[in-house]
């Protein structure tokens, strides 16, 4: 079973795409801000990570970068939930590493397919 | 009409070698092999046929001469041994002649021409022939009358004179067979090229001229061959295919115009975008009302640059994520701008995936004008917003101009082209404008704020952009066009029954003039019963947006009446203490239940005066502070931590929230700092006491100021009234 990241501050989200994900056969991790991210992001094989940018704390870029910079964990693929259409967020989400970004809300098939493709 | 791939480019890979050649080539190398075969056939028959007569004459002569010497052998005539091979030798071609007899073996009489050598005893008496390679030597044995072999006779006879004729027929025939091969050969090709390659060729460049949209056939393939043969079947079918496609094309023309019509028609645009972006040139006609003329080579980006330029990066950053296929064609799309706005006109953005799939394709891309739709849902909304504040200025008037007066406030220091000098400010205005307005129904404006504060979180930055402030001006500059002939100029004061009784009683027990005077300006000053019921308003109304049940909400206001624009600043921020109440201080019943609390949550509002002091208190019986987890967080963020007091003061700071997740009510950790600052500025204090799961108590306390100055300030104006004023004491506290 493939184990997927969710990493939002808030809680009807997360609990929305865990509950979408786990409906698609994935095995769900949650985290609440970008330090339990971080902290989370160091289990084994993980097959992905969904982010949120915007988070108190840590912010998701910021945690983009810090996975980018580590060694065991730069190469899990990263999907960015952005809620505005900011060019200079995506450009800075693109550069660390992401592998693609959506903005919120999201529909949640649409949401499990993107990471089944990513999965893939 | 553009081709993603075709025959022709995989053709350019191959080694082009022309079907002339290829036929010309093969029959070449077979004509001449048979020429070469039939030489060297004649010339062997010719040279076998000349050897063999050369072969009989020797034979001939050996035969004769053997009867003509046989007396002289017989009777061992020397001289006449000689004779007769002298006789012999006058034959040019016979160069060596020797008689030989058998018992004992010995020349008997030889003679050799200039050039040639002895032939040496014959192996054995008997006739025979042996074909040298200029040569013929021929042996003939010597019989004398009783039948008995005497001698033998070796003669050779030259055959140069044959070797030279074979010479020049073998000559003749190579020239001949070559000569006949190769016109052969030729005359193949030609009749080929004729028959087959000519008529290919003229296909071949028609279906090229057909490839490249000229459908009219050159007049040479439209003649009709004598000979039906495949040539002339396959022109007959290309010849008809190509009608065809004739066919198809004026029918597709017309299909085309009927479109164009229906395209010119519509108050639709369409375009067909191709995978890399750009657009294909048909497009409807209110395109180019809408849009101009785009520029031969346009790409879909271009066209949100002309309606909203702001989006048009966006758009091209979408479209390139659709590119590189990481996500779904259908979620991809779903990133693309879907609203344009230009000069107050409202355009929609549609996309549809022509191939189907999971490759990108072709994408038609529907452009609508919504500016009519979003002007009546903005109508409505503002009907209703309208509806929304009358409903608050008939039922609540003061409460309705310190909303209004502080909004205003708010609305200049956000709008204001400095606003970035003061990051902080920035953010605490919009997310008390937010607050306030929510409260008020201005639901638009309130998401307005909240969208701002995401924004900002997002860019890391606490600076609004020219536009994000030229959206809030405009949204508070149609507020106020439509209510600013309801408010009128004058505020006044409201004077309830028994404050009006009281002051008639003061006249009739004839009260000194200077009592007189304090009782009116009292007048003036505001209950603050009301601020408190309007604080419970907002606390049940926030409750019912966080679908938490209502709390008892009890009001102690002792009868006080303060100075109304002094405590105005704190009053319009104590909406975010009232949010974090309603956040952590009412519980579900169960969650109460569990904590052995009776089912309702009991919130208590307070204004005393102790010690000559205003004090204003919030008491909820809810879940309390986890000063643990505030220690925690506050040790992450290098803040002291030590005691109650450092933890309070963290609680305070900006920024720090212990909520996980950012709503639209609290989780930003701003309303608690900006509660402290206002406070602060007014010369009071805040202060919070707490214990998990029993509850917490906010406690803002105002200094008493000398009674002079309240005076001399309250007759000057009454805006700085509070500065000097004497908490206004009716119940002793």
């Amino acid at each position: 079973m493939k184990r997927i990241l969710v990493v939002d501050d808030s809680a009807a989200i997360r609990h929305q795409v865990a509950q979408a994900l786990e409906g698609a056969g994935f095995e769900v991790l949650q985290a609440k801000n970008g330090l339990e991210g971080l902290a989370q992001a160091q289990i084994p094989n993980l097959s992905m990570i969904v982010l949120d940018v915007n988070m108190p704390g840590l912010s998701g870029l910021d945690l983009l970068d810090r996975l980018s910079a580590d060694g065991t964990t730069e190469r899990i693929p990263v999907l960015m939930l952005t809620t505005e259409a900011h060019e200079a967020v995506v450009v800075r989400a693109k550069n660390a590493g992401a592998k693609g970004w959506v903005i919120k809300p999201v529909r949640m098939e649409m949401l499990v397919s993107v990471v089944q493709r990513l999965t893939t | 009409m553009k081709a993603t791939s075709s025959s022709s480019d995989q053709a350019g890979k191959r080694w082009f070698v022309p079907l002339g050649t290829r036929l010309a080539v093969p029959v070449l190398i077979l004509v001449c092999g048979v020429a070469v075969a039939a030489y060297y056939g004649l010339a062997r028959t010719s040279r076998t046929t000349a050897m063999r007569s050369k072969e009989v004459a020797a034979d001939m002569v050996a035969q004769l001469t053997a009867l003509s010497v046989m007396p002289a052998v017989v009777f061992a005539d020397e001289e006449e041994m000689r004779r007769g091979v002298a006789d012999v030798s006058k034959n040019r071609e016979i160069t060596d002649v020797e008689i030989w007899s058998v018992d004992p073996p010995s020349v008997l009489a030889e003679l050799h021409q200039p050039g040639g050598h002895a032939l040496g005893r014959p192996k054995r008496a008997a006739r025979a022939r042996t074909l040298e390679p200029q040569s013929v030597v021929a042996v003939e044995p010597i019989v004398n009358p009783d039948g008995k072999v005497v001698g033998t006779i070796s003669l050779r006879m030259s055959t140069e004179r044959e070797a030279q004729a074979l010479a020049a027929l073998t000559s003749q025939l190579w020239h001949a067979s070559l000569g006949s091969a190769l016109g052969l050969a030729l005359a193949l090709v030609l009749v080929l090229q004729r028959i087959v390659v000519t008529p290919i060729r003229r296909l071949q460049r028609a279906a090229v001229q057909l490839k490249s949209g000229n459908t009219a056939l050159p007049e040479a393939l439209k003649r009709a061959a004598h000979i039906d043969d495949e040539v002339a079947q396959l022109t007959d079918t290309f010849v008809d295919m190509a009608e065809a496609v004739r066919d198809r094309e004026a029918r597709l023309a017309v299909r085309n115009e009927e479109l164009k019509v229906i395209l010119d028609s519509v108050d639709q645009g369409f375009f067909t975008v191709l995978a890399s972006g750009e657009l294909l040139p048909e497009r409807s006609a209110i395109t180019r009302t809408w849009l101009g003329e785009l520029p031969e080579q346009a790409c879909v980006w271009d066209v949100v640059e002309r309606l909203d330029s702001g989006q048009s990066d966006w758009m091209r950053m979408a479209w390139e994520q659709m590119q590189t296929g990481v996500l779904p064609i259908e979620v991809a799309l779903d990133q693309l701008p879907k609203r344009l706005v230009r000069k107050n006109r409202h355009f929609e953005l549609a996309y549809h995936a022509v191939t189907p799939g999971e490759v990108l394709g072709r994408t038609v891309v529907v452009l609508t004008e919504v500016t009519a739709v979003v002007e009546r849902e903005l109508a409505l909304a503002e009907h209703h917003e309208f509806s929304v504040l009358v409903e608050h200025l008939v039922r609540d008037r003061r409460a309705f101009f310190d909303f209004w007066a502080e909004a205003s406030r708010l609305v200049e220091c956000i709008t204001n082209e400095h606003s970035g000098e003061q990051p902080l400010v920035l953010r605490r205005a919009i997310h008390t404008l937010k607050g306030n307005c929510r409260f008020m129904g201005l639901s638009r404006l309130a998401k307005l704020c909240h969208r701002l504060e995401d924004s900002m979180a997002e860019r890391a930055q606490n600076v609004l952009s020219d536009a994000e402030r030229h959206e809030v001006s405009s949204a508070w500059d149609a507020l106020r066009s439509r209510i600013q002939p309801f408010i009128g100029e004058t505020e006044g004061f409201v004077v309830s029954e028994a404050e009006y009784a009281r002051l008639l009683q003061a006249a009739d027990a004839k009260l000194g003039p200077e009592k007189l005077r304090e009782q009116l300006l009292e007048l003036r000053y505001e209950p603050t019963k009301w601020r408190l019921e309007r604080a419970r308003e907002m606390l049940l109304s926030t409750c019912q947006k966080l679908e938490k049940p209502p709390p008892e909400v009890e009001i102690v206001d002792n009868g006080l009446r303060l100075p109304p624009e002094r405590l105005r600043p704190f009053w319009v921020v104590f909406g975010h203490l009232l949010n974090n109440a309603a956040d952590h201080g009412v519980q579900s019943a169960d969650d109460r239940a569990a904590s052995g609390k009776p089912p309702n949550s009991a919130i208590k509002l307070v204004t005393r005066v102790a010690r000559g002091e205003l004090i204003i208190e919030l008491m909820d019986d809810g879940y309390g502070i986890d000063w643990h987890a505030v220690a925690t967080l506050a040790i992450q963020r290098g803040l002291p931590a030590d005691d109650r007091s450092d933890l309070t003061r963290a609680l305070l700071s900006d920024g720090f929230s212990l909520k996980a997740g950012v709503s639209e009510t609290s989780g930003r950790g701003v309303g608690m700092a900006a509660v402290n600052a206002v406070v602060q500025s007014l010369g009071g204090k805040l202060e919070l006491e707490s214990e998990p799961q029993r509850g917490t108590c906010w406690r803002i306390t105002f200094p008493q100021v000398r009674p002079d100055a309240e005076r001399a300030n309250e007759s000057r104006d009454s805006v700085q009234g509070y500065a000097g004023a004497p908490w206004p004491n009716k119940a002793a506290v």
